[in-house]
């Protein structure tokens, strides 16, 4: 019950300790300043620590009461105790004086040995870092020679590879430069095969799979000499062109021919082609002949198809 | 009886405090004195707050590790040196249980018996501990003059650490219900203490 606003009836609980934290802290700021509260506060009290004699003892085992004064023997002490009498029979001076002189001296090889065991032991602890520091530095420069030699590695890798692709890239400029140069022949060639003045004249020869066709104009040294079927010539051996008339042969380009099937040959004759009587292709012995073989792969005959300097039939 | 084995109250109260002033002075055969006087109660209240003899144990030697702490700060004034002993053991022991409520125990847990009325079966060490036995005694009749419903619910709050919301939703009953009882129980148990003629500073020295 709470009168005049004593909170009389949760003194009990606050006694035990069960009310909220708020409210057990306005008890106790009650209880500061009123006097009747706190009678209370205390006569609850007094019957709360009455109940662990409510329990039934027990005796905790020994070693409890050993660790607790070992626990405290170890604690620092708490304060100086009495100060201990001086001792009932008394030691003559000079004993005293040498006791202390011993004392002293032996104080001063305790500190000095103190302070040198603990530098030795500051240096040993140092020097175990340093050999650890050592130890640590020569790891560090294994893994970087290590580092340096793959580098290096794949430094000359790189540069192998780096040459490899410049080799192949001047292989394929050539070849590029090749295949400008074939086309710019065969668009040449296109350009004279097709040119209105141009005249063709069938080449025939033993064998019936090849076939070969000279493209001429009048009063033009240029001809086109197109083959077709002719199989490559023998190692050590070259097909060779000829212009021909009547007591002149005259060795023209030496050539063989590729895998295409298809061989366009560009003719530049000493004089018009339609000066000579006939054109033919010989093999003969690598680097070419002055003077024809026997060996005729193919022949065609050039004047009965165009007159020197006559004008073109339409 | 207790005469002839102990003190009497009043002496005794004057020696304990005599023996704390030389605890605070770091004598400790002063604190091995009052261990030997109230080490049997601390534990019995440990023990049946906890369950654990080995937690028992450790709060045993915290709480007079911190009588030799903390015995400066001790004053006489404010009460006898017991129950300030008693004080620093029962909130150990509370704040351990506290701190193991992820398995909360029941203080019947052990024996299924309510801890203060299986007081009067405890008397086990009548000749060496006869003033303890004497005021367990006292306790125990005072406590059976009250109602079950109120010995329960101070016995919960008291050996349980258990607050009036928690006691009150472990009984099932209305907070306000459990409140009554704690006052009515300790009320009552004060004006048993009064009427044996016994203050109950007297009852813990």
């Amino acid at each position: 019950m709470q009168t005049n606003d004593h909170p009389q009836d949760s003194i009990p609980a606050f006694v035990l300790g069960t009310l909220d934290i708020d409210e057990a802290r306005r008890i106790s700021a009650h209880g500061i300043a009123c006097s009747d509260c706190r009678i209370e506060v205390e006569a609850f009290q007094a019957v709360l620590i009455s109940l662990p004699y409510a329990t039934a003892p027990h005796q905790p085992p020994a070693h409890v009461k050993q660790q607790l004064l070992a626990r405290i023997a170890a604690a620092p002490a708490k304060r100086a105790l009495t100060p201990s009498r001086p001792p009932a029979h008394t030691i003559p001076r000079w004993m005293q004086a040498a006791t202390g002189g011993a004392l002293a001296l032996a104080l001063a090889f305790g500190i000095l040995f103190y302070i040198t065991s603990s530098r030795v032991a500051m240096i040993d602890t140092e020097l175990a870092q340093s050999k650890q520091s050592l130890v640590a530095i020569n790891q560090q420069m294994t893994n970087g020679q290590q580092t340096l030699a793959q580098l290096s590695w794949q430094h000359t890798h790189d540069q192998t590879a780096i040459a490899q692709i410049n080799g192949q890239h001047m292989q394929d400029v050539q070849a590029m430069a090749n295949l400008q140069t074939q086309i710019a022949q065969a668009q040449s060639a296109t350009i004279f095969i097709s040119a209105p003045q141009t005249l063709p004249r069938l080449l025939a020869g033993a064998d019936q799979r090849v076939h070969a066709t000279m493209y001429m104009q009048p009063d033009n040294p240029q001809a086109v000499l197109v083959i077709a079927g002719m199989a490559r010539v023998a190692p050590g051996k070259i097909y060779q062109f000829w212009l021909a008339k009547p007591g002149i042969q005259i060795p023209s380009v030496i050539f063989d021919v590729t895998d295409d099937e298809l061989t366009v040959l560009r003719i530049t004759a000493p004089a018009p082609v339609n000066q000579f009587d006939q054109v033919m292709i010989t093999i003969e012995e690598a680097g070419g002949a002055t003077r024809p073989s026997d060996i005729i792969v193919l022949r065609g005959a050039l004047s009965a198809a165009l007159p020197a300097s006559a004008p073109q039939p339409d | 009886m207790t005469a002839a084995v102990r003190p009497t109250n009043d002496a005794a109260a004057l020696e304990d405090q005599a023996l704390l002033a030389r605890v605070a002075d770091g004598d400790s055969r002063a604190l091995d004195t009052l261990y030997d006087r109230y080490a049997r109660v601390v534990y019995g209240v440990a023990l049946r707050i906890l369950g654990e003899a080995e937690l028992a144990e450790d709060v045993v030697q915290e709480t007079f590790w911190r009588v030799w702490r903390r015995a400066r700060t001790f004053q006489s004034g404010r009460g006898k040196a017991a129950a300030w002993i008693f004080g620093i053991a029962h909130n150990l022991s509370v704040d351990e249980l506290r701190r193991q409520r992820s398995r909360p125990r029941s203080v019947y847990d052990t024996d299924q018996t309510p801890v203060l009325r299986d007081r009067e079966d405890s008397r086990m060490d009548v000749v060496a501990n006869a003033l303890e036995n004497e005021r367990g005694r006292i306790i125990g009749a005072a406590l059976q003059q009250i109602s079950a419903d109120q010995r329960e619910a101070i016995e919960l709050a008291y050996f349980g650490g258990l607050s009036q919301s928690e006691i009150a939703e472990r009984l099932h009953s209305p907070i306000g219900t459990i409140k009554t009882r704690i006052r009515l129980g300790l009320r009552k148990l004060r004006d048993l203490l009064l009427a044996q003629d016994l203050r109950a500073e007297d009852i813990t020295n």
